[in-house]
């Protein structure tokens, strides 16, 4: 029997109020245990694509379905049980600023009776020694750095035990001391096996860390291909002029 | 001209006085208190644009702000009365300062809700919870704090305002006031001491929220 792939959209457009048009017939699968790096210039629409799989934008038009259901429908339920299966980590964390760091792992999945509370607890424990923050259990967020507080939102994901993890440039609002620690989680979390879909800026993580690039331009998807290739031989211009412009940046 | 004030004469009222401050005390607490249950409900009926019950609440908000408290406290006393729905002073009272006051903290708390990071919604929806947990558990919890200042100045003037119940003979400290100034004339004596009584409680109120504030803030300002 094959497998369906873990997620796959298939024709998803979005066109936002007044008429701009975000996405433009994409087409992605993404197996299990995959890790895709999305990239592309600003305005491309990376994050409206995974956004729209985390349903938190409205789709205009197209189907997103995670191991083979459908959204379609899209009744509140459902969409609240499309959300626990998929986690999402947003470029600003977005943690909960009047809980301690283990109140905002615990939060969800204690809410969406997924665990009990010894075992939430629990949970967090492992994920806080996983990312190194152990110490940090009673701290209020405020207090932690924001390569800290990434990494907590990255437990804050992982506890409710999501089929994949979509990251939005997770270390784009972090000083550059901060991001390796970030994003030595992620390949960690990468080499465990964990499905990911995460658009960044760091060429050095998508090309030691994907299985996968998909490259987006203007609403499109217009290239996908294993990193070495995409980064040796693009088959696109667009890529070919993306690629160049990165590298003139980095040197 | 020789009005002479006297302090035995106000120090001879004081059991009345404390009669009534304990009335003016407990009319306020209740009133402040269903007045931001009141603004809770109704604040978190505007965010979530419930159908309906949004508009409900809007046009509630607005009736209340454009008509005199001592209108709606005759409404609720009189008015009611008429229509067979008849309260005592007291709950008139309480009624009619808890709608007054729930009028301005459903304002209040609605900026203190718009106040709170959209990106924590979004968070709290990719976490699989419901609206209802994140309003309890995240929008409320932030929000509140947010318009602290906001409530208390309400509840000042919720507090203040109880002094309007002497109209329905509700048995408060202005009432108390008036009643011994009608029997004594002596009117200096009696309303410098009231004044003095409403400005310590207005001064307590403000300094017990205030502590509230600092005490509920200490998680966000360890940065
Ligand atoms: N809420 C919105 N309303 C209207 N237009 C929007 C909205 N969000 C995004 N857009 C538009 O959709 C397009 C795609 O935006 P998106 O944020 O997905 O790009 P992106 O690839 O993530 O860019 P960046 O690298 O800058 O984050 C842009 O033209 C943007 O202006
Ligand atoms: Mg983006």
């Amino acid at each position: 029997m094959i497998q369906p792939p873990l997620i796959n959209v298939s024709g998803l457009c979005k066109e936002f109020r007044g008429g701009i048009r975000a996405l433009n017939d994409i087409n992605l699968s993404v197996n299990r245990g995959e890790v895709v790096v999305i990239l592309g210039p600003s305005g491309s629409g990376k994050s409206t694509l995974i956004r729209c799989i985390n349903g938190l934008e409205e789709t205009t038009s197209g189907e997103i379905k995670v191991e083979g259901k459908s959204l379609a429908g899209n009744s509140e339920r459902k969409w609240r049980n499309h959300r626990l299966e998929v986690g999402m980590v947003f470029q600003n964390y977005a943690l909960f600023p009047h809980l301690n760091v283990i109140k905002n792992i615990t939060l969800a999945p204690l809410r969406a009776g997924v665990l009990k509370k010894e075992e939430a607890v629990q949970e967090a424990r492992r994920l806080l020694e996983l990312v190194g923050l152990a110490a940090k259990e009673n701290s209020p967020v405020a207090s932690l750095s924001g390569g800290q507080q990434q990494r907590i939102a990255i437990c804050r994901a992982l506890a409710m035990k999501p089929k994949a993890i979509l990251f939005d440039e997770p270390t784009s609002a972090l000083d550059p001391e901060m991001v390796g620690e970030v994003l030595s989680v992620m390949r960690r979390l990468a080499d465990e096996g964990v499905t990911m879909i995460c658009v960044t800026h760091e060429m050095g993580f998508a090309k030691s860390a994907a299985d996968r690039i998909v490259f987006m331009d203007k609403g499109e998807i217009v290239e996908e291909a294993p990193p070495q290739k995409f980064f040796s031989a693009p088959e696109s211009d667009r890529s070919r002029r993306f690629l160049d412009l990165i590298s003139s940046h980095h040197g | 001209m020789d009005y002479q004030f006297s302090f035995p004469y106000i120090w001879g009222a004081t059991p009345d006085l404390l009669d009534g401050l304990w009335i003016t005390l407990i009319v306020s607490l209740l009133s402040i208190i269903f007045s931001v249950i009141i603004g809770v409900v109704c604040a978190s009926l505007r965010v979530f644009h419930v159908p309906v019950l949004s508009s409900v609440a809007a046009g509630y908000v607005h009736f209340i702000r454009s008509t005199p408290l001592l209108v709606q406290i005759f409404f609720i006393f009189y008015g009611l009365a008429s229509l067979g729905f008849g309260l005592s002073g007291f709950w008139s009272g309480v009624l009619a300062l808890s709608l007054w006051g729930g009028a301005y903290n459903t304002e209040n708390i609605r900026g203190g809700l718009s106040a709170v990071d959209k990106g924590l919604k979004e968070a709290a929806y990719s976490l699989g919870l419901r609206p209802i947990h994140y309003l309890r558990l995240v929008a409320l919890p932030i929000g509140l704090r947010v318009c602290i200042p906001a409530l208390l100045n309400t509840a000042v003037s919720v507090l203040k305002n109880s002094s309007y119940l002497q109209a329905i003979g509700v048995a408060e400290l202005t009432f108390v006031a008036m009643d011994r100034v009608a029997m004594d004339f002596r009117t200096l004596e009696m309303f410098l001491a009231i004044g003095l009584i409403y400005l310590v409680i207005v001064l307590l109120l403000s300094t017990a929220v205030r502590r509230l504030e600092t005490f509920l803030k200490a998680p966000f300002n360890t940065a």
